[in-house]
């Protein structure tokens, strides 16, 4: 689907279990780097090392998380082609107006 | 095939909104998203735009962003963005609390320093012309301060005070020798020096005073808290006449 900036819509980079994933990738992998740089430090006896361990982590995290790599999009969401629409034209109001349900059933 | 309209109040608007809207996009029926037999879910988005119609209705255009996960504990991981920045607000998060961290390992460490100090000469000792005394002299200082240093430890300062009492003032402290000790190797020393910084009283006091050169110590850490201790070496007097 293209959006009227000519992007693809953010569904076909990356869908709803990626993210959730990519959430998750993000958060267990900057908390075990933050383990392993303290632990790292502590018996180097050397804050720079701790340091530096981390940021290494930070920057492997960020190459893992963010880019959109195809297995953030393995279960995509699968959206109607537009010639479908006027096949099923909008569902016209009733007279009371009480009823808020209004589904096309084929 | 049920085809859900997302309509954010009553069907009043649709009618209107037909001419109003570019595109109206459809969802395939998705039963976790909706349950058969409710009312259709109405999506507002922080991104999305709405087209008012009338001022009580208004109807949710979801092309716009796509609807929220309910899963998804995190309302916006869907773009490079918005993960990049979450990862950056985290990862900072985490550095703060490792450096947390580090502090508190220090009160694990428990110093052992030693120091001592031996005034070998007083050089002068005589009363200023504004009537207060002044006392110079040299001293042997040497320090054992290397069980201070730990992994968080960035420097050590180290200065030595003349601690005595007159009538005027309980306590007066003078410092009469500072230094910044930056590593472990250095912490070690002895040094002979006359002292640094005038021995001024405020007054006429100090003639067969006994004093005491205690040698304070701040240990600045890289991050965390800085704190303070001092070693008191009591037992120094001064000369009872001006030289």
């Amino acid at each position: 689907m293209i959006n009227d900036d000519g992007e693809l819509e953010s569904d076909q980079r990356m869908d709803w279990q990626g993210q959730k994933l990519a959430e998750q990738l993000m958060q267990i992998l900057l908390l075990s780097f933050a383990v392993v740089a303290f632990t790292t430090g502590y018996f180097m006896a050397s804050f720079q090392m701790m340091i530096l361990t981390y940021f290494g982590g930070v920057v492997l995290t960020t190459l893992v998380t963010v880019p959109n790599w195809p297995f953030y999009n393995r279960h995509p969401l699968e959206w109607l082609d537009p010639s479908e629409v006027e096949k099923h034209p909008k569902p016209q109001p009733s007279a009371n107006s009480t009823s808020k349900k209004k589904p096309v059933k084929k | 095939m049920t085809i859900y309209y997302f309509i954010c109040n009553d069907h009043k608007a649709a009618k209107d909104s037909v001419h109003h809207s570019r595109r109206l996009k459809l969802l395939l029926h998705r039963p976790q998203l909706t349950a058969p037999g409710a009312p259709p879910l109405a999506i507002h988005h922080a991104r999305s735009s709405t087209i008012r119609v009338s001022p009580r209705l208004e109807v949710c255009h979801p092309r716009f962003t796509a609807p929220q996960a309910p899963w998804s504990s995190s309302p916006n991981m869907h773009s490079f963005g918005y993960r990049a920045n979450a990862l950056f607000t985290f990862a900072i998060t985490i550095l703060a609390l490792v450096c947390a961290m580090a502090s508190l390992s220090d009160s694990l460490n428990s110093p052992s320093p030693s120091a001592h100090v031996q005034v070998l000469n007083i050089n002068w000792f005589q009363k200023q012309p504004n009537g207060n005394d002044e006392v110079s002299m040299t001293m042997n200082i040497s320090a054992d301060l290397q069980s201070l240093f730990t992994w968080n430890t960035k420097q050590v300062f180290v200065f030595l005070a003349a601690e005595y009492e007159t009538p005027k003032n309980s306590l007066n402290q003078i410092s009469l020798w500072d230094g910044i000790i930056p590593s472990k190797e250095h912490a070690k020393f002895w040094i002979h020096t006359s002292n640094k910084y005038r021995f001024i009283d405020q007054g006429r006091n100090l003639r067969g005073k006994e004093f005491n050169l205690t040698m304070h110590w701040h240990v600045m850490p890289k991050t965390g808290k800085m704190f303070a201790d001092k070693i008191v070496m009591p037992g120094y007097r001064l000369p009872e006449e001006y030289r």
